[in-house]
């Protein structure tokens, strides 16, 4: 019991508040809780946060269910909107959509997926497009949204959501949730980090205007500065910036001029692509872009000339550049949020990220003695992850038909990973999409990219051969119309957002 | 003014079930009864019986308790019918005497089960259903006040041993007042107007009466003899011939009747407490007798009997079952298959409507024709009911079932289909026997779904109504368990035999 607590981590300091920060405070505070660890924070005001409208996926919902959150009232201190998908526009050609959505496409027949018998389908001219077998993009494109409902077999059991917030509150909320159970917030900028001349840990945060903070671990939530992990530590960073060449955003909320819609849109333009995020009292938009293809004033006026709102604050320019740390659990730190690396939001991981940081963490979470025994297995998992999404990203830019500038040029024909190259070419010649262990993007996800991207499948499984192509074409037509007969008993999103979660 | 003398003659089911009604409602002031009994087997259902919950009140109205009498009879619960594989292979429903679900806001409750089925849902109705529930997991009880205050019910009625249930009716109607004379009819002494003034029997007895009830089974010894009278087949309504009954070991559950489809025609099991009994009814047209009493075997798992041979069935019934001064009850009326179907609901059935239109200022032909023209359109509707079970039947494709899609219907069956069909309404007629909700529920629990939903639910709060639903399955199952076991409650009720 004396060793056990001796050698227990007594105090925990989380550098930086924002987003990152304050889900750390937060989730750290319910989960090993404030009576056996000190979890102390540091934020400066001065320093502003990243996020501007935030989006998110489906899995923020087991970190609210692991706080006990309640959704609805987090929606109402958030301004939240539902959010069933993301838009894409403008990627595979211009003018072209599609959706990629939270949830599958249709079900499985005897155990095999349901995209192999689409595409058996769609070769014999019987299928409707992948679009009107999702029930997340048929709400999302009907503006309509309902919480998955409980009812055997339907579709309406069968789907995801996620949120759109103000990243703003979110932090705030969060923040008021962590100092209830007992996180202690230090107001203050850190001037500098101290280490320990014999084993290099940090020891301790010195603020302006003098006061120190020391700690036994220290977690590094201060964005793309990252002055713990980069700064003190000097961990290293590896560039990714030759397969997702944008480096940097324009940013600027908009007014609201409809009822929020329930997804998030990406637009993309000539050398980079906007985001929409709808909430319910503004929207947030930004531009993310490649400088070497266009400048900071060209960038900002093509968000302004694309917003379908009054803008209502400055266009703020962001840089960064996209990789991510060579190490995330460093010493006796570890990096949560964009200190551990910069993807860009196109596919709403950011917070994602945070989350399963925090969650790998709280597993892995350290003793004085073995400060650094759970950092090999937690730095692994993170590049795992970090990677899968990466490789994700970049199919994006690089499955596209556009030819309309050297940006667009350079993407499509630039090398690939040769996971993502693996993973075309087996889609292409056989219609199968293989998750790798835990990846977090799974088969409805690389679907809906590659057949909304231009990546076509040249056959399709034999097994589908076994059921009779007019039965097969009874099946489809069946789920269709249970989609569109759910559709119609589906609320509108806005009605739904009135009824359970419209901000005071 | 002078007692009116009703003559009984028959000496199965029907007769003493007519025999105790009749004693248990007149005192022998206003009429005496006179049972005739000819000692030989009469042409119907004699062994087992699957009761509707009507004959629960009959026992009721004759003051018998119920636990004595199913001590008496061999009886067990019975909560519904189970369809086995019948409308969809490997599927099984509960066809419950209690309701589905409950009303909500107004609207009727399978209503929603068609909004959700719409919607993809793929729960099976019977989750809706206490009885089925409880059936299911063998239980079953008394439900206090406070739950059927609540809404909640557990309507049941019984198997009963005929042979046993028709000494009870005997016993009873002797101990009133019942008299009886054995023998044989030799001919019947008409009037000039053609009503019975008296039976004479082989022996040269005369038995004289103001009315006659003709109990003598399908062979409808009375009434065939009387001027006018005609048998309609429903050779085409109801096209099956045969049938073999056999009689097996006590089944491992009493609450439900068992139907399934088989290539012939259809397999019934009856379920008592020492014995079960098995009948499989069947088109000679689609299987040989001796597929048959092979299929029959292996379903009843007994050994093969010389003893047991197919009967020959043949549904129909009287043109006009009252005439003259003479009534026709049970299988001398009409002769249902054994599909969803209670005998003694229909022995019961007519004498009660006599009791209700019998003057005894004496016979008219008002009461007649009144009788005539209800107990048609009670007909009519119960062959609607089963020709609807052999519509349902899609299980089996080939042998008789290939020929069920064109059994003639009436206009009634065919506008109740196309009504439902349309948008789930249910048209009732006068003089049904099974309510609406039995009707919706054997339909939706057979996959016969309508293709639209009410109208009424157009903008209701879909995720109430999943929440509400989902309760009611969940109460439905929590108060199932709560039960007592059967075999618990069929113990106690044994001590009294």
């Amino acid at each position: 019991m004396d060793i056990m607590s001796d050698n227990k981590i007594k105090k925990i300091v989380i550098a930086g508040g924002g987003t990152a920060g304050w889900m750390t405070a937060a989730a750290l505070s319910k989960v090993l809780g404030c009576t056996n660890y000190d979890v102390h924070l540091v934020e400066s005001e001065e320093i502003g946060t990243i996020g501007v409208g935030e989006a998110t996926i489906p899995h923020i919902q087991k970190f609210n269910q692991i706080l006990e959150i309640d959704e609805n009232e987090f929606m109402k201190k958030t301004q939240a909107t539902f959010k069933l998908g993301i838009e894409f526009i403008n990627w595979k050609k211009i003018g072209q959509s599609y959706i990629h959505p939270f949830g599958s496409y249709g079900e499985d027949i005897n155990a095999f997926p349901f995209h192999q018998y689409w595409l058996k389908l769609k070769s014999s001219g019987l299928a409707s497009s992948l679009e009107s077998y999702s029930i997340a993009t048929m709400a999302a494109r009907h503006k309509k949204f309902t919480r998955p409902l409980n009812i055997n077999g339907s579709p309406l059991s069968d789907f995801g959501y996620a949120f759109q917030f103000d990243a703003g509150r979110y932090a705030q909320f969060l923040r008021g949730y962590a100092e209830a159970r007992g996180v202690v917030r230090t107001e203050g900028k850190i001037s500098s980090v101290e280490l320990c001349e014999n084993s290099g840990y940090i020891k301790s945060l010195s603020l302006v205007g003098g006061a120190v903070i020391e700690g036994d671990f220290f977690i590094d939530c201060t964005g793309i500065r990252a002055l713990l992990i980069e700064g003190a530590l000097k961990t290293g960073f590896e560039d990714w910036s030759h397969w997702l060449p944008c480096n940097s955003a324009v940013a600027a909320p908009c007014e609201k001029i409809e009822e929020p819609i329930p997804y998030t849109r990406a637009t993309a333009h000539t050398a980079g692509w906007q985001w929409r995020i709808p909430l319910q009292h503004r929207t947030g938009n930004g531009h993310v872009y490649a400088s070497q293809y266009m400048s900071d004033d060209e960038a900002t006026g093509v968000l302004l000339k694309n917003l379908d709102g009054a803008v209502i604050a400055d266009p703020r320019v962001i840089r960064f550049k996209t990789g991510r740390r060579v190490k995330f659990w460093n010493k006796n730190c570890v990096a949560i949020g964009l200190s551990s690396g910069f993807l860009e939001p196109l596919e709403s991981t950011s917070i994602h990220l945070i989350q399963t940081a925090i969650s790998k963490l709280i597993n892995l979470f350290p003793s004085r003695r073995f400060m650094e025994d759970g950092a090999e297995l937690y730095n692994k998992n993170t590049v795992f992850e970090y990677e899968r999404i990466r490789d994700f990203l970049i199919l994006h830019y690089k499955a596209t038909e556009r030819t309309d500038s050297d940006f667009w040029n350079y993407c499509r024909s630039m090398e690939i990973p040769e996971y993502l190259r693996e993973k075309i070419k087996l889609y292409v010649s056989t219609g199968r999409i293989y998750r790798e262990n835990e990846e977090l993007f799974s088969t409805p996800s690389w679907l809906a990219v590659f057949e909304g991207q231009g990546i076509q499948a040249e056959e399709y499984h034999p097994a589908v051969d076994s059921m009779p192509l007019a039965e097969l074409a009874e099946r489809f037509k069946a789920y269709e119309q249970v989609i569109n007969k759910c559709i119609d008993f589906m609320p509108t999103h806005t009605r739904y957002i009135a009824d359970n979660c419209k901000a005071e | 003014m002078t007692s009116h003398r009703l003559v009984i003659y028959g000496g199965g089911v029907s007769a003493w079930v007519t025999a105790a009604a009749l004693t248990n409602a007149y005192t022998v002031d206003v009429l005496k009864v006179v049972l005739v009994n000819p000692g030989v087997n009469t042409k119907e259902p004699s062994i087992a019986d699957s009761g509707f919950t009507s004959l629960r009140r009959f026992h009721a109205s004759m003051r018998i308790s119920e636990r004595e009498l199913m001590g008496q009879t061999s009886a067990t619960f019975k909560l519904g019918a189970l369809y086995k594989n019948w409308s969809k292979p490997g599927q099984n429903f509960i066809h419950g005497f209690s309701n589905y679900g409950s009303m909500l806001d107004g609207i009727d409750f399978h209503q929603y089960a068609v909004l959700l089925h719409q919607c993809g849902d793929t729960t099976a109705f019977d989750a809706y259903s206490l009885a089925a529930q409880a059936a299911a997991a063998k239980k079953f009880g008394f439900l206090n006040k406070d739950l059927v205050e609540q809404g909640f019910n557990l309507d049941y009625s019984l198997h009963v041993d005929l042979s046993q249930y028709s000494q009870l009716m005997q016993t009873c109607a002797v101990r009133k007042h019942l008299e009886v004379i054995c023998g044989q009819l030799d001919h019947l002494n008409l009037d000039a107007d053609g009503n019975i003034k008296a039976l004479v029997l082989t022996s040269g007895e005369v038995v004289g009466g103001d009315f006659f009830f003709d109990c003598s089974g399908s062979d409808s010894v009375l009434v065939r003899q009387l001027p006018g009278d005609k048998f309609l087949k429903w050779d085409k309504e109801l096209p099956v011939n045969k049938q073999i009954d056999l009689v097996g070991g006590a089944a491992k559950s009493g609450l439900c009747t068992d139907l399934s489809v088989c290539r012939g025609g259809w397999l019934k099991s009856i379920p008592l407490k020492d014995k079960t009994l098995y009948s499989l009814t069947y088109n000679s047209e689609y299987e040989s007798d001796d597929a048959a009493m092979t299929a029959a075997i292996n379903f009843a798992g007994v050994e093969l009997s010389d003893a047991v041979q197919p009967l020959t069935i043949v549904p129909g019934r009287r043109e006009r079952f009252w005439v003259k001064n003479c009534l026709a009850i049970g299988a001398a009326a009409g002769n249902f298959t054994e599909l969803t179907f209670s005998y003694l609901h229909h022995v019961q059935s007519g004498v009660l409507r006599f009791i209700d239109l019998y003057s005894a200022a004496g016979v008219n032909d008002f009461s007649a024709q009144q009788y005539n023209q209800l107990t048609s359109d009670e007909y009519a509707r119960v062959l609607d009911y089963q020709q609807l079970n052999l519509l349902l039947g899609a299980a089996e494709s080939s042998g008789f079932w290939s020929c069920t899609s064109k059994i003639p219907r009436t206009a009634e069956l065919q506008r109740k289909l196309s009504l439902f069909k349309e948008r789930g309404k249910l048209a009732f007629e006068e003089y049904e026997t099974w309510m609406p909700g039995s009707w919706v529920s054997l339909l939706l629990g057979n996959n016969y779904w309508p293709e639209k939903h009410d109208v009424l639910l157009n903008g209701c709060n879909l995720e109430l109504v999943v929440k509400r639903l989902g309760q009611m399955r969940m109460v439905n199952s929590n108060l199932a368990a709560q039960l007592s076991d059967e075999d618990e409650i069929l113990g106690k009720y044994a001590i009294l035999k």
